[in-house]
């Protein structure tokens, strides 16, 4: 019998998920691109205010939820049966999980297509939607949470079966990142099922805001973490394998990974430097913590830079910088790499002008931020999203592919085409440009000098969607090659772990310490809404005209 | 021998390099990894500044904030 | 290479990123403390729900007025779909107190050219402090998705230069009388 590429019956299942996900990406960036020309000089045909809304609602809810869980979920699979090498615990409770997601986003899409949601992604009570919009989204959260359980079942039976050796990095990774996402969904679930649900069903007239955009920051940012380790663990178990060199260093991997999960969680506050409902004290400390924040980052740019250097220097490289020019930029993994950490300077240092505290002042709710977070995940996430696609589709299909040149030109048409949208929006965001403006009057002299801008934007924003379209018209062409198939290898370290710390191969300390730093950084910034006198806000519903 | 220790022992075998390529890895980790350590400082170095010039060149004119 | 040396030179780089990112919270601290640049976090509540009621916030109340000490207080409503008043005087070169509330849903605004930014959630009063240093027009437009009419929700501050400012015996001043 042929050895196939993938065992353990996972592919139906895998390529359930990720195609889904990007049927629907490519959705949601159809309609990116028909919001970008609305709002600018362009203008675009059927446009008003309620059609804009709606369009963002979906946008954001396709890019910001429904695509990126179900890719997180299908990759996790993968990880689980490939780098464990057995098959997952239970394909029941897995399809079990597609199914309720299933149901979940259909209800979410329903309601935002018949213009009865249009409370943006981010929801901001007391604007309510139809209670169809959040109960989807309330079932798409737990089909991910069938997920979690798979993953940390899925290494458990496997660390039963290998006592005492090291949990292959790629799963350890996917199992941290299910654990954060546990984590992290805990505020949006009690924003939702507590307060903004029963205000949806009419059960409650009034609701408390201050509370409700404190749980929801409490998700906010933890959550594109959740989005970005996928892209990590490509970095650091995919892009040296691909480049024929070594993972620098296994140990330090694992603990960037666990600076993740401690401190993406509670530093949400960041995210409501502006809010009146939380004084400079707790804004200042989740500040600090923010800052923490950025070291897991820079310590993978720099494994990472070491790992390729290995693989270029094996490859010829000579010099401080020869061995960039040796590496094989022909493999779509290696090239979208390079290109995502090119993304991730830029995404990077928007972020870090945000987090500064008083700085935020200067920039929030304007373009700048719109800039930040499309360049970063849509950026620098997306692209290895695309990447991690293009790497294991193969092996689900077991088809090679029929030309690279056209994964190389969609990944490079993608590149451009997120800087010439983003960098715009960054010189608009310091001209004060607002966010969630559906129509400008560039009549106005002040706010005609921010037409060229936008105009240069729009246009990046169509070269993306040009390069999101082939995307999808590549995974479903292009595999029609030679069916011979390695299996998935990993990338091994210099010094491939033979023992590893519980800590290192384990979460009990860490869940327990991210219990303390959450209780430290949210107790009394969350607590405090049930001990001052607060005024709470009556409800708008949506379905009433808004 | 449970089934996956049989398979892990297989994908160790494949993955094991031979002595001539672990000579190679040895002699390039001589040199590694300075090309990194620069590449990556001069890119926190840049982003350092860029954040040092918004700070204080557009930042701080515009106004007290409180 | 084993991996002591490997972790070695890993934490040499990490005392790289701790030092850059050390500057980067120095520069953080040292503006609270020393120049007072906060986030606006002034923490007062206030019920949504009988603001016209509110001596502070009545209609006739709303608006620019110069304070006994020199210092100027800006009130202001933010409704869907409009900040109330559309047009808001400041001095130049003064401090400058903008006290806002909300009766319905989430608002927000910056003040296009300035670090005056805040959001404005019913049931608070937003405070921002700051100090215009330049005379002129700037945009204040709502940023925060307030409903289909957002788009619209615009206001103008008018930076009025000391030698033009004027206002009445009360200390109101109001875009018409200063130019």
């Amino acid at each position: 019998m042929e050895e196939r590429a993938v065992k353990h019956r996972v592919e139906p299942l895998v390529l359930a998920h990720i195609g889904v996900a990007f049927a629907m990406f490519a959705v949601a960036a159809v309609l990116g691109a028909w919001q970008m020309m609305a709002r600018s000089p362009f203008g675009a045909p059927y446009a008003s205010p309620e059609t804009y809304f709606a369009s963002v609602t979906a946008h954001g809810t396709i890019m910001a939820y429904v695509m990126p869980i179900l890719f997180i979920m299908g990759f996790g699979y993968f990880v689980a049966v490939t780098a464990l090498d057995r098959p997952l615990p239970s394909m029941r409770l897995a399809w079990t999980g597609f199914w309720l997601a299933a149901v979940g986003i259909c209800m979410a899409v329903a309601t935002i297509v018949m213009g009865e949601a249009s409370v943006l992604y981010t929801f901001y009570p007391p604007l309510t939607g139809s209670v169809y919009f959040y109960l989807g989204l309330v079932i798409v959260v737990v089909a991910s949470w069938l997920w979690v359980a798979l993953m940390i079942w899925a290494m458990a039976a496997w660390k039963r079966e290998n006592p005492g050796h090291p949990v292959p990095l790629a799963m350890f990774a996917t199992v941290t990142n299910a654990i954060l996402w546990l984590w992290t969904t805990g505020g949006v679930a009690v924003e939702l099922l507590f307060q903004v649900i029963p205000a949806a069903l009419g059960w409650t007239q009034t609701i408390d805001v201050g509370l409700a955009r404190t749980l929801f920051s409490w998700t906010l940012h933890p959550i594109v973490y959740f989005w970005l380790l996928p892209a990590y663990i490509a970095f650091y178990t995919m892009a040296p394998q691909a480049a024929g060199g070594r993972l620098y260093s296994d140990m330090m991997g694992r603990l960037s990974f666990i600076l993740f999960l401690l401190v993406s969680l509670p530093v949400g506050l960041h995210h409501l430097f502006m809010d009146p409902e939380h004084g400079t004290g707790f804004k200042f400390v989740q500040t600090m913590l923010t800052a923490v924040l950025l070291a897991p980052t820079l310590l993978t740019v720099f494994t990472i830079c070491a790992s390729m250097e290995i693989a270029g220097r094996l490859r010829g490289g000579r010099g401080l910088f020869g061995w960039i020019g040796a590496l094989p930029w022909d493999r779509p993994m290696v090239l979208a790499t390079g290109l995502a950490f090119i993304l991730l300077g830029f995404g990077g240092f928007g972020g870090v002008v945000n987090m500064a505290y008083g700085l935020n002042a200067m920039v929030h709710n304007t373009s700048w931020v719109t800039a930040h977070f499309h360049l970063i995940f849509g950026g620098s996430v997306v692209i290895m999203y695309f990447a991690i696609t293009y790497e294991i589709w193969p092996k689900l299909l077991g088809r090679q592919p029929l030309s690279l040149k056209h994964i190389r030109g969609q990944l490079w048409l993608w590149f451009v085409g997120i800087l010439l949208t983003t960098l715009p929006w960054h010189a608009l965001g310091l001209l004060g440009q607002p966010r969630r403006v559906a129509t400008f009057d560039y009549s106005n002299p002040a706010i005609a000098s921010w037409g060229p801008w936008t105009e240069a934007s729009v246009v990046g924003g169509f070269i993306m969607l040009a390069s999101a379209l082939l995307f999808v018209w590549n995974l479903a062409t292009l595999y029609r090659s030679s069916p011979d198939v390695d299996r998935m290898r990993y990338a091994i370290a210099v010094n491939p772990p033979q023992r590893l710390p519980k800590a290192l191969n384990g979460f009990a300390l860490w869940n327990a310490l991210v219990l303390f730093l959450m209780v430290a950084a949210y107790g009394y910034p969350i607590g405090q809404f049930f001990l001052i006198d607060v005024h709470p806000a009556l409800v708008h519903h949506f379905e009433s005209g808004g | 021998m449970s089934i996956s220790k049989q398979s892990r022992d297989a994908n160790r075998t494949a993955e094991v390099s031979d002595p001539a390529d672990e000579a190679r890895l040895e002699e390039v980790l001589k040199t590694v990894p300075k090309g990194a350590l620069t590449l990556a400082g001069i890119a926190l170095g840049l982003l350092l500044l860029a954040w040092l010039a918004v700070y204080f060149l557009i930042f701080l004119p515009r106004g007290p904030i409180s | 290479m084993d991996e002591q040396e490997i972790v070695k030179t890993e934490l040499r780089w990490g005392m790289v990123v701790a030092a850059a990112v050390g500057v980067i919270v120095a520069v953080i601290i040292v503006s609270s403390f020393v120049l007072a640049m906060h986030p606006p976090s002034h923490v007062e509540t206030i019920d949504p729900t009988t603001l016209s009621k509110s001596r502070e916030f009545a209609e006739g109340n709303l608006g620019t007025r110069l304070n006994p000490d020199g210092s100027v207080t800006v009130r202001i409503i933010a409704t869907q779909y409009a900040f109330v008043p559309r047009c808001i005087p400041v001095p130049q070169g003064r401090p400058v107190t903008i006290r806002i509330t909300s009766p319905d849903v989430i608002h927000g605004f910056i003040i296009a050219g300035t670090n005056a930014n805040t959001m404005v959630v019913p049931g608070y009063v937003a405070e921002v402090r700051t100090v215009f240093k330049d005379a002129g027009d700037h945009l204040m437009p709502c940023h925060e998705y307030c409903g289909f009419g957002h788009s619209e929700m615009w206001s103008l501050v008018r930076v009025v230069a000391q030698s033009k400012w004027h206002n009445d015996e009360n200390g109101r001043a109001s875009c018409e009388t200063s130019r």
